[in-house]
């Protein structure tokens, strides 16, 4: 009843934007460049996974939808949560997105809950700072808990973090992020530290939850498979920049980017082909990669022009593409 | 574009068995970790032990490594029973048998360079001419896709991979014939863990030596391995050849596993379905 209210107040006040906005991000530190025109839209309703290795930045991405920048780092762009401008925002607009539009899940739900502190308290502390009384709190944490599959809710409340294994705490920030009932929900490798049988749950959970309330997610992950199971759109980051986005099973089917073709044919694979190829050199962060093309020096594909300038993104098959020799036809 | 890790000539493996391991049993006060596990790796094969957290494939490769002691049950290295406490044994055990982890960056010494710390077994293990030792430490570097930059670098100086492979080299400078890897390419981007897998599987092919290959990863238990157990609760609940065991599971555990790895198709809500199912014995 509570999401119907809400959408329809949303409708009224003219704020039916995406769940999130982000265009033309670029993120420096000093003189280090750490993003560059990154763009990625969720709509609300919609699963959007980012993919990348270490140093893509695709957690630096989901972390700007809360206004979490590195210290000291300048912004350029544009970055919106539900219409509501991330970037330019002070304290107590940047406060109310992080209260009431997004919420995030982290991969380590140890290292991001206080572990002195009973479950109870950090679900409804986020309640409570928007004045809902104690024991109203405490009953809806006790139904989020129950939303997310955790027996026994009300003697949930009074346990602490250690008292739970990996998965179930996951459970519990899950629902802790679900309690303000945001517009965005950021997944940063939210079941990379857990079992393939609960990660599984964990998945299921959150696309059941997100779909009954109608919230944007976006899912980062390193997991290509898993991005492809459950994403209605992925974006492939590769050295800071956006590399190729396309429908989830497009991506694997047809890979545009020779990244992405590169690090599916990398990938040991259950089903099928037994054989991997693996791709020469580390993947790079944006300082340290070559001029034009980053994955150039790299790229099987790649050609004199690469070096020339950063490809323009073009449109190959389903998937947008920062290519200018996109495709699988041999070089 | 080797195909796939089973890349032996047929008949490389064979012989009298590396490790027999019989009745293994580990208990931690009043938690049992492993509960009666048998399997014999033989030359040149290489044995998977998939599990999840808790299912006690990680005791097993420290109980073989010689990190922990069995509670009972037998673990024969070449023959020979695994627990010697003297110096003689420990040489003798370290030079058949050596162990990979997750991340060695523990594994080595911070303020000595990767050279410095491959060339420490062969100080052990054959004393002689600091000459033919520079060489057997290039040689090894080398064959593990090091350049003389990296050789002379700090741990810290590597990435994961890079000392992954500084890892491997230093394993394999007493001519091991059996290495056991313990989550070995756990937390490596996809890219450099395709580096370290193309390059154990190459490995075993030039030098025949055996795998132990502790994982949770169905796919890459199934690129490097010919064969592997299934292990939950400390127990083997399925073992057979690795193609087999993913193709055609029998037990719902294996079934279960199978169904958690993300694919096309896949249906998140049927594999907690099935967990339900498991844990209610």
């Amino acid at each position: 009843m509570k999401v119907l209210e809400k959408r329809a107040k949303d409708t009224t006040d003219g704020t039916a934007a995406d769940a999130l906005d982000i265009r033309g991000l670029g993120l420096s530190l000093g003189p280090v460049p750490l993003l560059a025109d990154v763009t990625v839209r969720v709509a609300r309703g919609e699963t959007v996974g980012l993919v990348g290795e270490s140093g893509s930045g695709k957690s630096l991405t989901a972390r700007s939808a809360l206004g979490m920048l590195p210290r000291g780092a300048r912004a350029t762009g544009r970055v919106t949560v539900a219409g509501r401008d991330v970037l330019g925002a002070g304290r107590a607009a940047l406060r109310d997105v992080r209260r009431h539009r997004a919420a995030m899940v982290f991969q380590d739900p140890r290292s991001a809950i206080n572990p002195v502190r009973r479950v109870g308290d950090h679900l409804t502390e986020g309640l409570r700072a928007r004045g809902v009384p104690a024991k109203a709190a405490r009953s809806r944490a006790a139904d989020l808990l129950a939303q997310v599959g955790i027996r026994d809710p009300r003697g949930a409340l009074r346990r602490y973090p250690h008292e739970f294994s990996g998965g179930m705490l996951q459970r519990v920030m899950i629902a802790g992020a679900l309690a303000a009932e945001p517009d965005l929900l950021l997944a940063d490798e939210p079941t990379t530290a857990l079992d393939v049988t609960t990660q599984a749950e964990v998945v299921g959970l959150l696309r059941r939850l997100q779909a009954e309330r109608g919230t944007g997610m976006l899912f980062v992950t390193h997991d290509l498979d898993l991005a492809a199971a459950i994403c209605d759109r992925i974006y492939v980051m590769y050295a800071g920049r956006i590399v190729e986005e396309a429908p989830g099973a497009a991506l694997f089917a047809e890979p545009a980017h020779p990244y992405t073709r590169a690090l599916l044919e990398a990938s040991p694979s259950l089903h099928g082909r037994a054989e991997i190829r693996a791709i020469k050199g580390a993947p790079r962060a944006l300082a340290e990669a070559p001029s034009g093309c980053a994955f150039r020096d790299r790229c099987p594909r790649a050609v004199e022009e690469c070096a020339a300038g950063v490809p323009e993104t073009r449109s190959h098959g389903l998937s947008a593409v920062a290519c200018l020799r996109p495709g699988k036809e041999a070089a | 574009m080797s195909g796939a890790g089973k890349g032996l000539p047929s008949g490389a493996t064979g012989g009298a068995p590396l490790l027999e391991v019989a009745g293994l049993v580990k208990r931690f006060g009043s938690f049992t970790a492993v509960d009666g596990v048998d399997f014999t790796l033989l030359p040149g094969q290489s044995l998977g032990i998939v599990g999840e957290s808790g299912s006690g494939k990680t005791t097993v490769a420290r109980i073989l490594a010689g990190l922990e002691h069995q509670t009972a049950g037998t673990v024969l290295l070449e023959g020979r029973p695994l627990g010697g406490r003297s110096r003689r044994d420990r040489l003798r055990q370290a030079a058949a048998l050596q162990m990979i982890f997750q991340d060695p960056y523990g594994s080595f010494d911070p303020r000595r360079t990767v050279a410095e710390s491959v060339a420490e077994p062969l100080r052990l293990h054959a004393p002689g001419p600091a000459a033919a030792r520079r060489a057997r430490v290039a040689e090894l570097l080398d064959q593990v896709g090091l350049n003389e930059r990296l050789g002379a670098a700090l741990p810290r100086e590597l990435s994961g991979g890079q000392r992954q492979r500084a890892a491997i080299a230093r394993a394999l400078a007493v001519r091991p014939r059996v290495l056991i890897l313990d989550e070995a390419v756990a937390a490596l981007d996809v890219s450099i863990q395709a580096q370290i897998l193309t390059l154990l599987d190459g490995l075993r092919r030039d030098t025949g030596i055996a795998y132990l290959f502790v994982s949770h990863d169905l796919a890459v238990v199934r690129y490097l391995t010919d064969s592997a157990l299934v292990m939950r609760g400390g127990q083997v609940v399925e073992r057979g050849e690795t193609e087999d065991l993913l193709r055609a599971p029998r037990h719902p555990y294996t079934r279960l596993l199978l169904d958690s790895v993300p694919g096309p198709g896949w249906d998140p809500d049927r594999v907690a379905a099935g967990r339900r199912a498991l844990d209610v014995p």
